[in-house]
């Protein structure tokens, strides 16, 4: 019998052990999010500030631009933060910041031109779009550390595959700065307040 | 078809294997090896990053045990790489009370990433702001988010230490536990990263269901 609780007792450690890896699993993955407005700002590389800079080519160059990162074929994490995209550069405008919209894909194989200029248009006039590829947007990613993972994307399944990416979004100054960072799915309401309550950000 | 007995160790394995891959993806968390040579209280199980709802970046060090009364030298340490080093140190001995103390050295090429010497930090305000919470079996180590520079890099580690404080400096003797022993302080990433979310549809289905 004691040999039988012995092997018993060493089962539920080995539980133990799997449900101790579990919730780990399950704390990593559940970071909140957070609004920083950057006490020292953060100059992009001139590349990337440039390739901003090219999807409002024309428009007035003291603009600030929102930036966030998804692809078309997300489901609904990337449409949650367009909408909240394009609802911010509608808060600013209405406080007469010059502001525009821009969604980068991170998903260039899918997301063609045509897919992506649809898709914008989904979500008002006022949005970019940048699609970069290959070691260019690899660069352009490691700019704004942004995290992506793809799950069973492999030459047999180029079409039908999930991919992870984080929905940190960026307020880039017109000098090509990050001044704010922010979560794109729930931190909107502190950008609007930032829009209300901070108009010298947007002076400077 | 497969027995009641059988599916369970069947859906361990595979729990583990995907909880180790996707632990060790993420720069955020230290999983380290349990030591049972060392006392519970001295082996350290993990390290989480997290951010709290009011801004603050909260380090969560997890021993194998805990205690009241003991040597008085051994402090859980809590290395942090952001421009220079960083110490935050707690006492073990849950006696001795909830205070933390912060310490600074300056980063130079081929030095330890953990010097056997360092100075009280100057940056006053920082230390004004930390605070250090028991938790069962562990410390919670709370900083400002504003104390961060993030256009700079950023690497932690947590170590159990024998170490004395003299005066302004602190002198560690010896290391009794490193979370992530024999991965040569590689996890080296963004400050951004600490903030970055990853999400996924499938995720977020999940979760509503």
């Amino acid at each position: 019998m004691k040999y039988i609780s012995k092997i018993r007792s060493g089962i539920y450690r080995k539980y133990f052990s799997a449900m101790l890896a579990i919730l780990l699993l399950a704390a990593s993955a559940g970071s909140e999010a957070a609004t920083v407005l950057l006490r020292r700002p953060i100059p992009l590389l001139p590349e990337a500030a440039a390739r901003l800079n090219q999807v409002h080519a024309g428009k007035d160059p003291r603009m600030w631009q929102l930036v966030v990162f998804g692809f078309a074929h997300c489901k609904d994490v990337c449409p949650a933060s367009l909408a909240n995209l394009s609802m911010l550069v509608k808060a600013g405008t209405a406080e007469r910041i010059r502001l525009s919209g821009i969604f980068v894909t991170i998903d260039p194989d899918r997301d063609t031109d045509a897919t992506l200029s649809q898709y914008i248009k989904a979500f008002g006039t006022d949005l970019g779009y940048l699609r970069l590829e290959g070691e260019e947007l690899e660069r352009f990613k490691a700019a704004f550390s942004v995290e992506t993972a793809f799950y069973t994307k492999n030459a047999g399944n180029m079409l039908n595959y999930q991919v992870d990416h984080s929905t940190t979004a960026f307020l880039i100054d017109p000098a090509g700065n990050i001044r704010v960072i922010f979560d794109a799915l729930t931190d909107s309401t502190d950008i609007e307040d930032l829009f209300r309550r901070n108009r010298t950000l947007f002076e400077s | 078809m497969i027995r009641p007995g059988t599916l369970l160790p069947l859906l361990m394995v595979f729990s583990l294997t995907v909880s180790a891959m996707q632990i060790d993806a993420d720069p955020r968390t230290i999983v380290s090896f349990m030591d049972k040579a060392l006392s519970p209280e001295l082996d350290i199980l993990s390290v989480t990053t997290d951010i709290s709802l009011d801004d603050h970046l909260v380090f969560q060090v997890k021993t194998r045990g805990e205690r009241e009364r003991g040597e008085a030298a051994d402090h859980l340490l809590l290395r942090i790489l952001h421009g220079k080093v960083y110490v935050l140190l707690v006492p073990i001995n849950k006696g001795d009370g909830d205070k933390v103390l912060m310490y600074e050295s300056m980063l130079q090429p081929d030095y330890p990433l953990l010097p056997q010497v360092l100075e009280q930090s100057h940056e006053n305000d920082m230390s004004r702001h930390l605070k250090v919470e028991r938790l069962a079996r562990g410390v919670e180590l709370t900083l400002p988010l504003e104390w961060i520079d993030f256009g700079k890099e950023f690497s932690f580690d947590a170590y159990t230490v024998s170490a004395y404080v003299r005066g302004n400096t602190l002198e560690i003797s010896r290391v009794h536990d490193q979370a992530g022993k024999g991965r040569d302080g590689s996890n080296k990433f963004s400050a951004i990263t600490l903030l970055n979310k990853l999400c996924t549809p499938q995720r977020l289905r999940s979760r509503a269901d």
